[in-house]
């Protein structure tokens, strides 16, 4: 009986890549999200301005 | 609705400082991923998986530095009444909970082929859990009050009571029996994991570790000019509704 198969290192290289798919997702989103509410922002303050605006006329 | 000074943080462009650090961050993250990959060594007795240590200790290392600086932000707010301490001080936990979801993540997938489980009750990971679950509630408890003053001062309040669970969490595997590892400053001869790194790895481990550096003071000047020009749109709004 040989020790061989025991020795060898494992493939865990589909772990490693979920890993560094969560590294890159995660950021991202976050990123996305910070976009996504200063695109909202903006719309509502065109419209608060819009707004002001209409009511001096 | 009043708030102590006016929001006067221009958010129509990006300054020229944030504009280069934004680069700088994108530059140092494809090296630091460079530096994984092809710089690091295979670890010999968990192959690949090992090298989400050099991305997940860093994010936990952020989200720990995330939650410090909320502390100091509720203390800066109770000192001062400046609503920059506030808007600094929910822009971090939100980073702070980003990223230690990516800890929480990444670690359930370095344990999975390491320990043969998911999860386990470790006193790391259970503290762990309790820290993110501490900081949901500050979201949560922000979303509840109304009057931003109030808000501000409760928030801070608990981000200073909060941080109390971090460093229960770090020193959680040095003075319980606990699987995972000890990486810097073993004082607890009971724990069962321990690593010992190549040079290459820590040359790996410590650029990663100050690539995220970076990129949190990236994000967090980010998300603070988001927060001032929320600020802002609340201000145009409460003078909408009092006209």
């Amino acid at each position: 009986m040989t020790l061989a198969p025991l020795l060898q290192t494992p493939d865990t290289s589909g772990y490693m890549i979920a890993g560094y798919v969560v590294f890159i997702v995660l950021p991202v989103l976050f990123i996305a999200s910070l976009l996504y509410r200063q695109r909202s922002l903006k719309r509502d303050e065109e419209t608060l301005r819009s707004l002001a605006e209409e009511e001096k006329k | 609705m009043t708030f102590s000074k006016e929001s006067t943080v221009n958010t129509a462009t990006t300054p020229r400082a944030l504009q280069i650090l934004t680069v700088i961050t994108i530059i140092l993250f494809v090296i630091a991923l460079g530096l994984v990959f092809f710089y690091a060594p295979r670890e010999a007795t968990m192959g690949e998986v090992q090298r989400i240590f050099y991305f997940h200790v860093p994010s936990a290392w952020v989200g720990g530095l995330a939650f410090l600086v909320t502390l100091v932000a509720g203390v800066g707010f109770l000192r001062t009444g400046d609503y920059k301490w506030d808007r600094v001080g929910l822009s971090s936990v939100e980073i702070g909970i980003t990223f230690s979801i990516m800890t929480l993540f990444s670690g359930m997938l370095w344990a999975r082929p390491s320990w043969n489980t998911w999860w386990t009750w470790d006193p790391r990971l259970t503290t762990f859990t309790i820290v993110l679950l501490l900081y949901f509630a500050y979201l949560m408890l922000r979303q509840g009050i109304e009057d931003p003053g109030r808000r501000a001062r409760f928030a801070s309040v608990y981000g200073i009571v909060a941080f109390i669970s971090v460093p229960i969490t770090y020193f959680a595997i040095q003075l319980a029996r606990s699987i995972h590892p000890v990486i810097f400053g073993s004082a607890n001869p009971n724990a069962e994991g321990d690593s010992s790194l190549t040079p290459e790895m820590l040359h790996t481990f410590f650029f990663c570790l100050f690539t995220f550096t970076v990129l949190y003071v990236t994000l967090l000047w980010h998300r603070v000019r988001l927060a001032s020009y929320a600020e802002r749109v609340e201000q145009l709004k409460a003078k909408a509704l009092a006209a």
